[in-house]
């Protein structure tokens, strides 16, 4: 059993890409590891919340080394940096950074779309980064392509991980096709259900109060109540069943791969 | 003062006139538009045609900033008075938010709510001395000065245009007087015309929809427009007055919402009059571009992924003809009876009840693309059908044939 930290923001609030990284902490708990998410956003169903901008992040991290082993880091907007970060500043935190990450037996990185790091991902002040990095997983081609340029990350490590729950998130909400005849009313209908069904969540949700600051508890349970609402059995975190089962395999075969430090 | 031509007695071949608050470059306003285009339209078809308005720009503070006197522009001739400020601004702002409030005016204190705004004693006095030479006075919208007072001068040959809203305006008595004693009325759609029967049941007996159309543009420019305002995402538009009358704060709270729930993957650009005041939370996301140029304006709608029309005061709601035309889905507030009258009647329009609904609304555009181009589609087939000019003009006309009766 590993025990996990997952950084980012997970849902409600973050989209898609939210979901992304929920899945990957539901797996990772599937799996019988000890996850603990901690978010920037304190609407998240997450563990622990607080600021992870900055030097904010490098201390976050460099304490909770001591109780983790491994990192399922999501660079997204203002985690680490904001983006009119200085030059100064992004080179203090990236090496900062850099040094923290060496403290994890394994550490994968997973960058939004486009990267969210002022500046971009080249520079002296990014190398000791890559270098204690195991994987960081990219969205898009373009996104892998300018990695790969980049000093101290080899090919193997940079994994292509299209969004393609997006599509499946769209699927759960059936909408109707250009060609049919009632495209209005059921585009409407459609609005109307899936709005009904977010008001009796976000009640549910308000029901059960704040999630809770024990581990694993807040999340399992955000889960169980989407899962146990009418209509949400296969789409909890917003994915069908397959959708999310694809995203999990996904994660354990790039687990299986990652070096192991 | 201007003279209207000799020899016209009101007869067939006399002048129709339009009286509308504003006019001009810089004016926004939908019945504004309506009396502008219609004005040229009726000209064009070899009608002698006037405008009376006022020289002011702003609906807020009535100054006259064009100048007065008449030119003639498009083949209408346009005449120019100038506006007389409130007696007191005070007393006018506590009437106004007592009608807010849809509280009971005295009849006294309901004359004193409509000369608080601006007067245009001028323009009233030149319809005094010419009404007899005008074949029909035409007055838009229901709610100003220039119409109450002007249906007061001859209402035997006056129609009015009341873009007529569900509003605590439209429920004044000296509204409801108006609308009963002109000899005509025209309506912009049908619910505004139902609408307009419950305000005033003793309406007047001439009345008819006509409808309001748009101008079709020869073409549209979309990716020149997102270059030329440096507009890089996708987003959603609103075109309109920035106020809380036409549900502005309303949209700004359901797009905060739609940020929060992650359903806004669009910007939300805005053109029009009024201060946005736009949040400091959504600041990045709202973009304001301010006045936008009446040929920049359908490149706007063709750039945008959707518009969306939160107000429910709308008697027609142009913009979402204009959207429409440019192959633009619209999302509209379904409380607001018009609106939601064009978006079912046409197939071609997502309404939304609450936040939630709307953020889903938005969802759709973004995620089923195609089938939103497929309604904007049949959007565009409704208008073409129902309010190009053409159409609108002819039922003017018909209704004109025999106005007055003698």
């Amino acid at each position: 059993m590993s025990r996990v930290l997952v950084v980012g923001t997970v849902p409600p609030p973050g989209g898609a890409a939210a979901r992304r990284l929920a899945v990957v902490a539901a797996g990772r708990l599937a799996d019988g590891d000890e996850v603990t998410v901690l978010s920037p956003d304190p609407r998240s169903a997450a563990h622990r919340s607080g600021s992870l901008t900055g030097f904010a992040l490098v201390a976050q991290l460099a304490w909770r080394s001591r109780r983790h082993d491994v990192l399922e880091l999501r660079i997204e907007p203002s985690l680490p940096l904001a983006p009119d970060s200085g030059r100064a500043l992004r080179t203090a935190v990236l090496l900062a950074l850099g040094v923290v990450l060496g403290r994890y037996a394994s550490v994968t990185l997973r960058l939004d779309s486009p990267v969210p790091i002022p500046g971009g991902v080249g520079g002296r002040a990014t190398t000791t980064l890559w270098a204690a990095v195991d994987t960081v997983v990219v969205q898009r081609e373009e996104d892998r392509a300018l990695l790969a340029q980049v000093p101290g990350l080899s090919a193997e490590q940079i994994v292509l991980e299209p969004p393609a729950e997006e599509a499946v998130a769209a699927a759960v909400r059936r909408w109707p096709t250009a060609t049919d005849s009632g495209l209005r009313s059921e585009a409407q209908d459609e609005i109307r259900r899936s709005a009904a069904e977010e008001r009796s969540l976000l009640a549910a949700r308000r029901e059960i109060g704040t999630p809770l600051p024990r581990a694993g508890s807040a999340f399992s349970e955000h889960v169980r109540v989407r899962a146990s609402l009418p209509g949400l059995a296969h789409a909890a975190l917003g994915l069908s069943r397959r959708g999310a089962a694809g995203i999990v395999r996904r994660q354990r075969a790039l687990r299986t791969g990652s070096r192991s430090r | 003062m201007a003279s209207v031509r000799g020899g016209d007695d009101g007869g067939a071949g006399a002048p129709l006139v339009f009286v509308t608050p504003r006019y001009g470059p810089g004016v926004v306003g939908g019945s504004e538009a309506v009396v502008a285009e219609a004005a040229r339209g009726l000209a064009a078809r070899g009608h002698r045609v006037e405008i009376l308005t006022t020289c002011a720009k702003s609906h807020y503070s009535w100054a006259n900033e064009f100048e007065a006197g008449s030119f003639v522009e498009h083949g209408v001739t346009v005449r120019r008075f100038a506006t007389v400020a409130a007696r007191s601004r005070v007393a006018a702002g506590e009437l106004e938010r007592r009608v807010q409030r849809s509280e009971h005016l005295s009849a006294g204190e309901e004359v004193a709510w409509v000369n608080g705004r601006f007067r245009v004693p001028d323009l009233y006095l030149h319809l005094v001395a010419h009404a007899a030479s005008y074949r029909a006075i035409v007055l838009s919208p229901y709610l100003f000065w220039s119409t109450i007072y002007g249906a007061d001068v001859a209402p035997e040959r006056t129609i009015v245009m009341p873009c007529l809203h569900d509003e605590p305006y439209a429920w004044l008595e000296i509204v409801r007087e108006t609308l009963s004693k002109v000899a005509g009325l025209w309506f912009l759609s049908e619910p505004e015309h139902q609408l307009t029967h419950r305000v005033a049941p003793a309406l007047a007996p001439r009345h008819a929809v006509v409808g309001a159309a748009v101008e079709i543009p020869e073409r549209y420019d979309p990716a020149g427009f997102k270059a030329r305002h440096g507009l890089e995402r996708p987003f959603i538009f609103y075109a309109g007055r920035r106020e809380q009358g036409k549900g502005w704060r309303d949209l700004l709270a359901a797009y905060a919402s739609a940020v929060a729930r992650d359903a806004a993957t669009f910007d939300l650009v805005t053109v029009g009059a009024g201060a946005p005041e736009i949040p400091e939370g959504l600041a990045g996301r709202v973009v304001d571009l301010g006045y936008l140029e009446t040929e920049e304006l359908p490149n706007a709608f063709a750039a945008a992924e959707a518009l969306v029309q939160p107000s429910t005061n709308e008697s027609f709601s142009r913009t979402l003809m204009e959207a429409w035309l440019a192959g633009t889905p619209v999302i509209a507030n379904a409380a607001g009876e018009v609106v939601a009258w064009h978006c079912e009647r046409s197939g071609g329009g997502l309404t939304y009840a609450d936040e939630s609904e709307f953020a889903h609304c938005l969802r759709f555009v973004a995620e089923a693309p195609k089938a939103a181009a497929a309604l904007a589609a049949k959007g565009r087939e409704y208008v073409l059908e129902h309010y190009r000019w053409e159409v609108v003009l002819d039922a003017m006309e018909q209704f004109l044939e025999d106005f007055p009766r003698r």
